[in-house]
């Protein structure tokens, strides 16, 4: 078993195919979401929804199965994004408050996988995904959601990104501040759903984190931050799904995917943060050219 | 201008008309019972000591915080037409590191008239660009904005707000802490503004910038103090009355109110 | 003691501690960082596991490495503190998991580590938090007015000659400690919500810091304590009732304060004072010579640094003079803000505001408000106050002799100070 193997022709077993189609998926919209979540801040409030959902995940979970838990999910994180809408509208970021509050739904999640069966077994799914066993069924569920989440941004980046920029300027010319937040919200959430599955409930934060903090670390163009994340999300998520597949394959490790996949991007983020240090350390090190005022 | 004094003023178009209007924050009163017009083509100065409620009267008239009684009136219309009032805020509220160009601030002064989903095409360009050059900063379109000085960077917003082709216009202190040369030309493009039509509310400290701009002020203190033609209103007790708590006496001819320099 | 006499004892010591480091947490707004903090000990923690070490003692190399790194990614330009815990605490999972996998023979289920097992705690677990509770306490006891003047008025601190790393690094230590040895009972999951309730509770219904500092640890070890019992009576597991316990009390705590109550205002926010850097209604002290602590009106961060800035400032300063003092200082205040805090000040009488021969607005800060008259020096601006008898007199008597009463005036002698006179004699003479 060779690097170049696993890095293509793993890709021609179906679940392994399967799974990559589903972090592809995500790493679109992370990179388009995950951009918005930087601009606007708002990485603690993805935490707290990523928190905030897992009682949906687990209470559908233990009622529907494995594929109902999609529906319980997305009740809880639409349930979720109103409430953290409104808590926003204060325009004061209570942020004890969202730790509180959403690690008690977090307990409740815990609580109730905790009556079933192979609790622990359970918990560690939900909690770590197991992107290798998702079924086609999970697949289109997970492209469908992703869709909304991706359709719900696109019509209103533009406004979105006004309101990142100068919140009072963006209200001024009439853009309702609580309805953006809300579709923000109610993004984000779908996302948490969408990833959850497949990379579980904690790891979604780093889909939805780190490949916008490293295109603001490679770029200062607006437009660039958008496919600069993508592809660097999508790029990650392909090495760490490979490498996964080498460690178990090859070397007999089995390495649950969804946390190589972090592993990968958390690296690529150091790289980028290393590279952006020396690069100010060069600049600053050489006279500009001309001091422009 | 050979006015007559019986005549009204001015027979220019209301852009603005404000009678009895109070607004609080939450349960906090934050201005009582103001009342004045603004015509096309004219500027008011509003003049207050901080916490006087300058701040507070543009954003009401934004219909951003809530009026608890009175009128508000943009071209007769309450609430404001959609993309009749443009609002230039203060450019130090704002983040530095925010990854924008001059270019793409200017642009989101488009964004309310393209609508959502939409995409900037060809004429909303031409609009931006005609922005910048009316605010002088034609060459520095492609520069991020946080590199910008503070007086290009309200000049910049100036020109966000001139892009969405405003009736009136609202500035908040545009001139705090800035050079003469940017001093000069925010002055200079707001008279150019008015020219064309444009009704101008600006917030401001500096006396002399109300008289080389201003028709009318509005003297502000938690109510109104007095509103009027600049020279009647700017009288010595008013202006006293506006600053009772601040200003500093030198004689009977002048008051010398914090923030502002000279006479 | 049995092992349910051994929980409830656990539960009352950590669940105290929580709340007691956890008011440091809350009110120095560091909520998002002990999280981060808690998520990371997973991988400490299960490395500890593996390596047959004990497992508190890996959590807390585990988390003094992600300090450091957290600390390292919040000073990188268009990065800062958030995305620097929501990496490091994405990290911290991910990392725990591989160990995990790695070893898939551990001794310790993964589920202990996340929700807590506080049924399986052992005496040694009690000693740790105890000893952690007794440093906590000493550290309060004794250092108690520096963590205060540090958390109201950062600014105010620094002007007053502390420097900052000491109380960061205690407060850093405390929080660390404190998170280490809250995982037996609550996970690294939950822990945030033992650390930040009973804490956030008590700021809602205390008038207080000190009031804060009692209310809080009761709160978490009542918390503790009714959590082990409802979990036993529910059928449930220990960690998440103890947690969910923790964040009834703060929920009830919010009803209580919601609620108006005869002779109170009602709150205008709901949660005091949450804005990371901007506090309403904030308190400070308006002399940092003086760690004196008192209730202001209503008073914003840029107001508070420009006050401080001018009270550092020997002599009369212009506007831009102070601007550019706080920029070097690394701070962020725009020029218009400090014009305006500068009038502000003035207006209420907290500075003197005169203009220079050149017509330029100089402010200092008032030492006293009794009437008194500056010396001024025109190059370096040094003031001295001075009184001047005979010009009070003077004007006294002139204003007799015209037949005016009340009359006042404002008095201020323009010059070259000592100094400045001696370096202008030594040019001229170099020149």
């Amino acid at each position: 078993m060779d690097a170049w193997g696993a890095l293509l022709d793993a890709y021609s077993l179906p679940f392994m195919a399967r799974a990559l189609m589903v972090l592809l998926v995500l790493s679109l919209v992370a990179g388009i979401v995950g951009v918005l979540v930087n601009l606007r801040g708002l990485e603690f409030i993805s935490d707290g929804l990523t928190h905030a959902v897992f009682p949906g995940i687990a209470i559908g979970f233990v009622w529907g199965g494995r594929e109902g838990l999609f529906a319980g999910a997305i009740v809880a994180a639409v349930l979720t994004a109103v409430v953290l809408a409104v808590l926003m509208r204060r325009a004061v970021p209570v942020d004890a408050a969202i730790a509180i509050v959403f690690t008690a739904m977090f307990s409740i999640g815990v609580i109730v996988v905790s009556r079933e069966t192979n609790y622990v077994g359970q918990l560690e799914q939900l909690l770590f995904g197991r992107l290798l066993t998702i079924s086609v069924v999970e697949v289109v569920q997970t492209v469908v959601i992703c869709a909304i989440a991706l359709l719900l941004v696109a019509v209103t980046l533009k406004e979105q990104l006004f309101r990142a920029f100068d919140r009072t300027g963006s209200s001024a010319v009439g853009y309702r501040p609580f309805v953006l937040d809300l579709v923000l919200n109610v993004a984000i959430a779908l996302v948490v759903v969408a990833a959850s599955s497949a990379v579980g409930t904690l790891l979604v934060l780093a889909v939805l984190i780190v490949p916008g903090a490293v295109a603001r670390l490679v770029t200062v163009r607006l437009w660039l931050l958008f496919p600069v994340a993508a592809v660097f999300a999508a790029v990650a998520a392909w090495l760490g799904l490979s490498l996964g597949y080498l460690a178990s394959v090859g070397a007999g490790v089995n390495l649950p995917s969804g946390a190589t996949v972090v592993l990968v991007l958390v690296s690529g983020y150091a790289l980028a943060l290393v590279g952006r240090l020396l690069l100010d350390r060069v600049r600053a090190l050489r006279p500009l050219p001309a001091a422009v005022r | 201008m050979n006015e007559n004094d019986s005549q009204p003023r001015s027979t220019a178009p209301l852009a603005l008309h404000v009678a009895g209007a109070s607004f609080a924050y939450a349960q906090t009163p934050a201005l009582e019972d103001v009342t004045f017009d603004l015509r096309a083509g004219e500027a008011v100065a509003l003049i207050g000591p901080n916490g006087s409620g300058k701040s507070t009267l543009l954003k009401g008239v934004l219909g951003l915080i809530h009026r608890t009684k009175g009128t508000v009136e943009v071209l007769g219309e309450s609430p404001a037409p959609a993309g009749a009032v443009g609002y230039v805020p203060q450019a130090d509220e704002l983040d530095p590191e925010f990854p924008v160009t001059l270019e793409q601030v200017v642009m989101m002064g488009r964004y309310r008239s393209l609508g959502w989903l939409r995409l900037p095409g060809k004429r909303d360009r031409a609009h931006v660009a005609a922005a910048l050059e009316a605010v002088g900063l034609a060459e520095r379109a492609r520069t991020r904005f946080g590199e910008l000085s503070g007086g290009q960077q309200q000049r910049g917003l100036l020109a966000r707000a001139l892009a969405s082709g405003p009736r009136l216009l609202l500035l908040d202190e545009p001139f705090n802490g800035l050079d003469q040369e940017n001093r000069n030309a925010l002055v200079d493009t707001v008279k150019r503004l008015k020219a064309d039509g444009v009704a101008v509310l600006v917030s401001t400290h500096d006396l002399e910038l109300a008289r080389d701009v201003c028709e009318s002020v509005l003297l502000l203190n938690g109510g109104q103090v007095a509103f009027g033609p600049l020279d009647e209103v700017l009288s010595l007790e008013n202006v006293q009355r506006t600053f009772r708590s601040v200003g500093v006496e030198l004689d009977e001819h002048t008051v010398v109110v914090p923030g502002h320099t000279g006479h | 003691m049995d092992y349910f006499s051994t929980a409830l004892l656990a539960a009352a010591v950590i669940g105290a501690l929580c709340g007691l480091v956890g008011s440091l947490v809350v009110l120095r707004r560091r909520t998002f960082f002990a999280q981060a903090l808690t998520h990371a000990t997973f991988p400490g923690a299960v490395g500890a596991a593996m390596l047959g070490l004990s497992i508190p003692l890996g959590a807390f190399v585990a988390s003094i490495a992600i300090v450091g790194i957290m600390t390292l990614i919040g000073r990188v330009r268009r990065q800062g503190s958030q995305v620097a815990s929501g990496i490091v605490l994405t990290a911290g999972f991910a990392l725990g998991v591989l160990l995990q996998a790695l070893n898939p023979s551990l001794p310790v289920h993964v589920d202990s580590f996340l929700v807590g097992s506080i049924l399986t705690t052992t005496g040694s677990d009690i000693g740790l938090a105890a000893g952690v509770l007794g440093l906590a306490v000493l550290a309060v006891v004794f250092f108690g007015k520096e963590l205060l003047l540090s958390t109201f008025d950062p600014n105010g601190y620094r002007a007053a000659g502390y420097r900052e790393w000491p109380v960061e690094l205690l407060t850093l230590g405390l929080i660390t400690a404190t998170v280490v040895t809250a995982m037996p009972a609550v996970g690294a999951i939950l822990a945030i919500a033992l650390i930040a309730a009973p804490a956030a509770a008590a700021r809602l219904l205390a008038r207080t810091v000190g009031q804060i500092l009692i209310a809080a640890p009761v709160l978490g070890a009542t918390a503790g304590i009714s959590g082990v019992l409802l979990s036993r009576a529910l059928d449930v597991a220990a960690g998440p009732a103890i947690a969910l316990t923790a964040a009834a009390f703060f929920l009830l705590a919010l009803a209580v304060r919601q609620a108006p109550l005869p002779g109170r205002q009602p709150p205008d926010q709901w949660f005091p004072d949450p804005r990371p850097d901007r506090p309403a209604g904030h308190r400070s002290c308006r002399n940092p010579g003086q760690p004196r602590v008192e209730v202001m009106k209503r008073n914003t961060w840029q107001r508070e640094a420009v006050r401080t800035a001018l009270s550092d400032t020997v002599g009369f300063v212009s506007v831009q003079g102070l601007h550019s003092r706080l920029h070097a200082t690394g701070s962020p205040i725009g020029l218009a803000t400090v014009y305006r805090a500068l009038a502000d000040l003035a207006g209420e009488g907290e500075a003197d505001c005169l203009q220079s021969p050149d017509g330029e607005s100089l402010y200092r800060a008032c030492s006293t408000t009794d009437h008194h008259h500056h010396l001024i020096c025109r190059h370096c601006g040094l003031t001295v106050e001075i009184e001047a008898d005979a010009v009070e007199t003077w004007a006294k008597n002139v204003a007799a002799e015209h037949g005016f009463t009340q009359a006042a005036h404002v008095v201020d002698v323009f010059g070259l100070c000592a100094a400045c006179t001696a370096a202008s004699a030594a040019t001229t003479a170099i020149a």
